[in-house]
């Protein structure tokens, strides 16, 4: 092909040869710079428009070159297949002057376009793939596309797979077919024949209006939230709850002895802010870490947290809401006190955060200020623990001959018994009252 | 049938149509007597004179500034921008007059005409030659803007174009304007302006390309075929607004895998306007995250750097492994 001196730049007409950087007979590849080109602005290199070999040059160093007339020659490799007896042109001294053969005229450009012309042809043909024939073996149509198939997510397939739950035994719960994590989980349970279904659900009569007249009320977020967790909490873990009195005489006497120093700091220092200082005293002992873990059924782990985020139940008139103070295990009680009546304060309000309600490792219930001894706390799923703080009491006894009045805490732990045995608890709370009275 | 290239196949075009509807006026820079910079309108002014092939200055806001008075005045104006680098300073009156007079004034007043834009990288040119701005484009309400992608198609569109009532961005695949030559009518025909093209059918997965891109795409599957012999479906997208959805999105819910090649930079592309519809329409059926194979997000790079830039075989290549992963 004839290679035209090319437009380099805006407005340049001319350019006097600095150098040949490639002489006749050099191998070329395409972009690799042929020659160094003075123009009234600066030198240039010009690169190669393709790949070949360098068979003629049209000007000597010094001498002007136009743009867009011919600059050399470069015999493509095509045209070496096509015309071998054509490389070596006769001595013709005019020819040096202009080209036997005028390339057509292909406008003003700027840059430089591929020619079909002067292309092999299977470069410039548009490719063709109406002969081809695919792999047999693998032909197939999107398995996912007939529409009776259930509809399955991303991230449910990706549970089905961790769970190793076969899909096509799913049954899909969910708006428009679709498969629900509900539904997968469905087939984890040993029983296989659990099935959630809508169709499972036994028929429950809730109207009663033959009876009279009634009123339908829909349930609130917090309200369903709260049922929602609470399902979950008893369909995922294996709840019993210990209950015991802990003698507290001697954390009377303390918070007593503390009560100026709480004044003076304006801080209300509550029984429970000593309950929870205790809590986390015994959770750091070697034996208790676990009671702070939570369980990763579905990869069958237990995952140990050195740290602990401490949920408290609070009631407020909207329902049941669970501010958790994170990292409690690195505050002072005053701190705890000031942390709990915040939290409370603000649960009341509604002020409470989305952040403030999450990610707690263990909970307490101080159902105690309302009223009750003992209780089966609930516990807040996926936490391990949920401790329940009863009403004080006194205790009347009769040891070594004395009459002996103590303050009591009735205590009631909830733990979940796939993680935790009986006798851990119960070591627990014997642990739990020495650190509340040391 | 005699063969022409993409070039020859708008000239023809222009011709015909020139010749079927006296009120098309060609007007740009060196446009008559130059035919051109890439010789798209050569011979026009010779065989319509002056008055139909118009020499304008150097001003792309003059150029399409005119078209919108011409064509409310019932002619049909086919501007030619010399490079798509050089659009911008006539930008303001394609998205703000050009597209809106249908709307603006009820439907009593339309501008159709057609602004022919040499489109895309890949000829070794300077700054502002070589840009892929499509999605810009598209995303304009009121106008069509479509991108042949052999000389069969440039002709067919830009005659279907030259009968549109509405205004039509047309963007010329430069890189490909005289690489590809091919089978053309000679008689008059045109093709819808907002349909896509299925080139191949398939089952396994589809690609989307257009323009030069579809090319590179072509030569890319011809090679990955011969090791892996996919069934695929080959989508020419040929109208970027609107975009054939109807198209696009039953080939996604067929094979489920979608790969998307062009050329344009990455972020807020026609690529990933595409792909945001097929996640809301298809979701199920993928098996695959929608893969795209773009430019980068950088300015475009001078001549030495451009074929790192634009995608080639081997990052289309990466691509179909990635989707058919």
């Amino acid at each position: 092909m004839i290679f035209n001196f090319p437009d380099v730049g805006e407005g340049i007409h001319e350019g006097v040869i600095v150098t040949w950087l490639k002489k006749v007979g050099d191998e070329i590849k395409e972009d690799e710079p042929i020659v160094e080109v003075e123009t009234d602005k600066a030198v240039v290199e010009i690169p190669s428009p393709t790949s070949g070999k360098l068979t003629k040059i049209y000007y000597e160093v010094g001498q002007t070159a136009i743009v867009h007339t011919p600059l050399c020659d470069i015999q493509t490799v095509n045209e070496a297949e096509a015309a071998p007896a054509s490389t070596t042109s006769p001595a013709n001294p005019t020819a040096s002057a202009t080209p036997a053969v005028q390339p057509a005229d292909s406008g003003n450009v700027v840059g430089s376009l591929e020619d079909a012309d002067s292309m092999p042809k299977s470069n410039f043909d548009p490719l063709d793939f109406s002969s081809y024939q695919s792999g047999n073996t693998i032909k197939s149509t999107n398995p996912t596309a007939t529409s009776t198939e259930p509809k399955i997510l991303p991230k449910i397939r990706k549970l089905a797979t961790d769970l190793k739950v076969d899909l096509s035994k799913v049954t899909a719960t969910g708006a428009n077919n679709t498969v629900t994590e509900q539904d997968v989980l469905a087939l984890t349970n040993s029983n296989q024949n659990l099935q959630t279904t809508k169709e499972a659900l036994p028929k429950f009569k809730f109207s009663l209006s033959e009876y009279g007249t009634e009123r339908v009320e829909p349930l609130t977020t917090v309200r369903k939230a709260i049922a929602s967790n609470m399902m979950n909490s008893f369909k995922y873990s294996a709840q019993v709850t210990h209950s015991d009195d802990l003698v507290v005489t001697a954390l009377v006497a303390k918070r007593e002895s503390m009560k100026p120093e709480a004044e003076a700091k304006g801080v209300k220092l509550t029984f429970l802010s000593f309950i929870i200082e205790a809590i986390l005293k015994t959770l750091k002992e070697s034996e208790f870490q676990k009671l702070n873990a939570s369980y990763d059924f579905v990869n069958q782990n237990l995952i140990y947290h050195d740290f602990i985020n401490l949920g408290v139940a609070v009631d407020t008139e909207h329902g049941l809401i669970v501010p958790v103070i994170k990292n409690v295990e690195k505050l002072d009680i005053w701190a705890i006190a000031q942390n709990i009546v915040d939290l409370a304060e603000k649960a009341k309000n509604k002020k409470v955060a989305l952040e403030d309600i999450k990610d707690s490792t263990i909970t307490v219930t101080n159902y105690g200020s309302i009223g009750g001894k003992y209780a089966t706390p609930v516990l807040n799923y996926p936490n391990l623990i949920n401790i329940g703080i009863g009403k004080f009491d006194q205790k009347v006894s009769y040891i070594d001959g004395q009459i002996r009045t103590d303050t009591i805490l009735p205590l009631s732990l909830t733990y979940d018994h796939q993680i935790i045995d009986g006798a851990v608890a119960a070591r627990f709370v014997n642990r739990l009252q020495e650190n509340l009275n040391s | 049938m005699r063969e022409l290239k993409i070039v020859d196949a708008l000239n023809e075009a222009l011709h015909q149509g020139m010749e079927q509807n006296d009120k098309i006026i060609v007007l740009g820079e060196d446009v008559g007597k130059e035919g051109g910079v890439f010789r798209v309108t050569t011979g026009l002014q010779k065989k319509f004179g002056v008055e139909r092939s118009v020499d304008t200055p150097l001003s792309e806001g003059g150029i399409i500034g005119s078209a919108i008075g011409l064509s409310i005045n019932g002619f049909f104006p086919v501007c030619e921008i010399q490079f798509d680098g050089f659009i911008w300073p006539g930008f303001d009156h394609i998205i703000n007059h050009v597209c809106r007079f249908r709307t603006r004034t009820r439907g009593r007043l339309t501008t159709p005409m057609v602004i022919r834009v040499p489109f895309g990288g890949g000829i070794h040119a300077l700054e502002h030659h070589s840009e892929s701005m499509e999605a810009v484009f598209s995303h304009i309400p009121g106008i069509n803007v479509v991108i042949p992608s052999d000389p069969f198609s440039a002709k067919g569109l830009l005659l279907g174009a030259l009968e549109s009532k509405d205004p039509t961005i047309f963007l010329e695949p430069k890189k490909i304007y005289r690489a590809i030559k091919q089978e053309v009518p000679e008689e008059y025909y045109t093709i819808p302006l907002n349909k896509a093209r299925i080139e191949r059918e398939g089952s396994q997965v589809t690609i989307i390309s257009y323009g030069a891109m579809l090319r590179e795409t072509k030569k890319a599957l011809a090679e990955f075929i011969k090791t892996n012999p996919i069934d695929f479906e080959l989508i020419d997208l040929v109208s970027l607004s609107p975009i054939d959805y109807d198209t696009v999105i039953a080939s996604a819910k067929k094979t489920g895998r979608i790969l998307i090649v062009n050329e344009e930079p990455r972020t807020a592309g026609l690529a990933a306007e595409i792909a945001a519809v097929i996640q809301e329409k298809c979701l199920f059926d993928l098996q695959a995250p929608v893969i795209r194979v773009t430019g980068f997000d950088t300015i475009m790079p001078l001549l030495k750097n451009e074929d790192y830039y634009i995608p080639g075989i081997k990052r289309i290549t990466k691509g179909l492994n990635q989707v058919l992963a």
